[in-house]
């Protein structure tokens, strides 16, 4: 295989695998399951903002709580890869090609982060149809960046989870953790200088808790010179799960050949 | 090239924990110091009972599972520690519906490991036709794999499996679900893929299948190799060429024992159905014993009788032993 044959190898493998995997490719589903839910949790989250306290102007919760949004393709998409994979009996078959499985890891996670991008714009438009979220003064490709950079972030923390799926069984159970730990303790409808110490630190481990403060100054008006350090640190926290995750596979790989758990149920 | 699988010593322990408060860890010996070399173009037979270990072996072997010790070489790559080179020239076939991607179409399951496998374009326009049209899936190849049926799973399973053009390609069970004519097919296909130089190893439990396509058949029973030669040697092991076969209601066990010592008599064994028991004689010389025997069965309701050759589902049946 040529370069160019390989890199059309490695998005093509990425696109296959999205659409082998995924129930939610079935229109019905994709709609309930990322664009009606999201939607109406947006719809919850920030009527309560509205009610809690007692503010007429939502931005901040419809930026925040979109963004937390992409976790259905981060954590839940990514996360439950390896999962899927042992459910239909290809675990074994994968794992058994001379591919590089990281590699195929974040071809995978490419159609992840254009589709949770897309949950996080749907959910930021109905923000403006129903609250009237005001977004007058955001610089739209620095928002854009942002909100980029933040998937990104959330699919490392995504990957890393969906390696340990070579060995753990009951993927629900890590996969509802990250995510209603992201949604504690992310700031979006919390603010994270109101939790006690040690979580704040744990906050700012997460992904996504850097990038929706971002958003929320770029959507104020702040240009990239005010935010360029938030954004950045989110960049490097997504390498650094990514990097995790790449170790990860590794022992999990090297695990799973000793303990015999690629087609346990 | 000779010698393309090497197994020396290899054994397998699972373990596994049993009870939900009190837990107790059980461990399995699944393999108990398996070696065997398969040769080059050989087709291999793994034969034995449920549990035996034949799966357990083939894990090891494509580098799918660690063995807890021993060792064992494919085509001079160590499966353990050269695994991500052995993976390469190597593939596997298990049979079953599972490990395709039934939202797919069978064309893009192909298509998706040819990429993993790192098919360049222009070999793989070639070689999927090929492939589907060898296990006669062409005319349904754009159609997703869950409308498929069982048989044609397992043939889109089988094209899968030679996507790499694999020089040592291992089949567990890979006739299981298929109609005879698509069983037919498919050992006719493992015996071009050895005509073309390909080493096969195989799992059944047809002993037919594996008579008429192995070289060498390997018996393994509870994790240890029982035997291991040509089917036709297999047959003459320790007995003589023919079985006398007797059907009855039901048997005691002392007359069993009293036809297991008459002169003449190689070995004798009992199966049983909810019926109907099958009393099989091995003896060389049928007619000499038939006389004897029936005089002892007197007293029994003889349903059938048949003097046959023996074939090798009597060697493997006296080997792992009937249900007695
Ligand atoms: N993942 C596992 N965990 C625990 N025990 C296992 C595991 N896999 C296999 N075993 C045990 O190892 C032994 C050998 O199993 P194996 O699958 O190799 O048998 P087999 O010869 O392929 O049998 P069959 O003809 O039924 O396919 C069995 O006792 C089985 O219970
Ligand atoms: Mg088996």
């Amino acid at each position: 295989m040529n370069k160019l044959e390989s890199i059309g190898s490695f998005f093509r493998q990425g696109i296959f695998s999205y659409k082998a995997l995924f129930g939610w490719l079935d229109p019905k589903v994709y709609i309930l399951t990322k664009i009606v839910s999201p939607i109406f949790q947006l719809i919850f989250f920030c009527s309560l903002a509205r009610f809690a306290y007692g503010k007429a102007d939502v931005t901040q919760w419809v930026i925040g709580n979109s963004i937390l949004m992409c976790y259905l393709n981060t954590v839940f998409g990514l996360g439950g890869i390896m999962a899927e994979e042992r459910n239909f009996g290809t675990l074994k078959l994968i794992i058994a090609t001379p591919y590089n499985k990281f590699v195929s890891f974040i071809g995978r996670s490419l159609m992840h982060i254009t589709d949770g991008i897309s949950t996080v714009l749907i959910c930021i438009a109905a923000g403006i149809i129903v609250f009237g979220a005001d977004f007058s003064k955001v610089n739209v490709a620095l928002f854009a960046a942002d909100i980029l950079i933040a998937v990104f972030a959330a699919s490392g923390l995504g990957m890393l989870i969906g390696c340990c799926g070579l060995v753990i069984r009951d993927m629900n159970l890590l996969m509802n953790t990250a995510a209603t730990t992201l949604l504690a303790l992310c700031g979006t409808n919390f603010p994270v200088e109101r939790l006690p110490l040690f979580l704040q630190k744990i906050s700012y481990c997460l992904p996504l808790t850097r990038s929706i403060q971002a958003a929320w100054m770029i959507a104020e008006g702040n240009r990239f010179g005010a935010v360029s350090q938030l954004m950045l640190q989110e960049a490097l926290l997504g390498i650094l799960y990514m990097l995790a995750g790449y170790c990860t596979l590794a022992i999990m790989e090297y695990l799973s050949r000793k303990k015999a758990t690629l087609d346990i149920f | 090239m000779g010698e393309v699988i090497n197994a020396k010593g290899l054994i397998r322990e699972y373990e596994s924990v049993k009870g939900m408060i009190k837990k107790e860890r059980i461990r399995i010996e699944a393999l108990k110091g398996v070696s065997f070399e398969v040769q080059q173009g050989e087709i291999f037979g793994l034969l034995g009972p449920n549990g035996a270990g034949k799966t357990t072996t083939i894990k090891i072997l494509t580098t799918l599972l660690a063995p807890t010790a021993g060792e064992a070489e494919v085509l001079g790559f160590n499966v353990f520690k050269d695994a991500k080179e052995l993976r390469k020239h190597i593939n596997f076939i298990f049979g079953g519906e599972r490990g395709l991607y039934w939202r797919l179409t069978a064309k893009d399951n192909l298509n998706y490991f040819s990429d993993l496998y790192g098919v360049d374009k222009r070999t793989r326009a070639k070689r999927l036709p090929e492939l589907l049209e060898m296990v006669g899936l062409q005319d349904r190849a754009d159609e997703k794999v869950e409308a498929y049926s069982k048989g044609m799973k397992q043939r889109l399973q089988i094209a899968r499996g030679l996507i790499n053009d694999p020089k040592v390609i291992f089949l567990d069970e890979p006739t299981i679900g298929l109609d005879p004519v698509g069983a037919r097919d498919l050992r006719n296909i493992i015996r071009m893929l050895s005509g073309m130089g390909k080493t096969i190893l195989l799992t059944t439990h047809y002993m037919y299948e594996a008579d008429e396509l192995c070289s060498r058949i390997a018996v393994i029973n509870a994790g240890e190799i029982l035997a291991l030669d040509t089917p036709e040697r297999l047959k003459n092991m320790n007995m003589g060429l023919s079985v006398l076969e007797v059907c009855l209601k039901d048997i005691e066990k002392k007359d069993i024992h009293a036809i297991s010592g008459m002169d003449g008599v190689d070995a004798v064994n009992l199966t049983s159905s909810d019926h109907v028991s099958v009393l099989r004689v091995h003896c060389a010389e049928p007619y000499a014993v038939l006389q004897k025997v029936m005089n002892l069965l007197r007293k029994y309701s003889v349903t059938g009788l048949n003097i046959r050759q023996a074939t090798l589902e009597d060697a493997y049946i006296k080997m792992v032993g009937g249900n007695e």
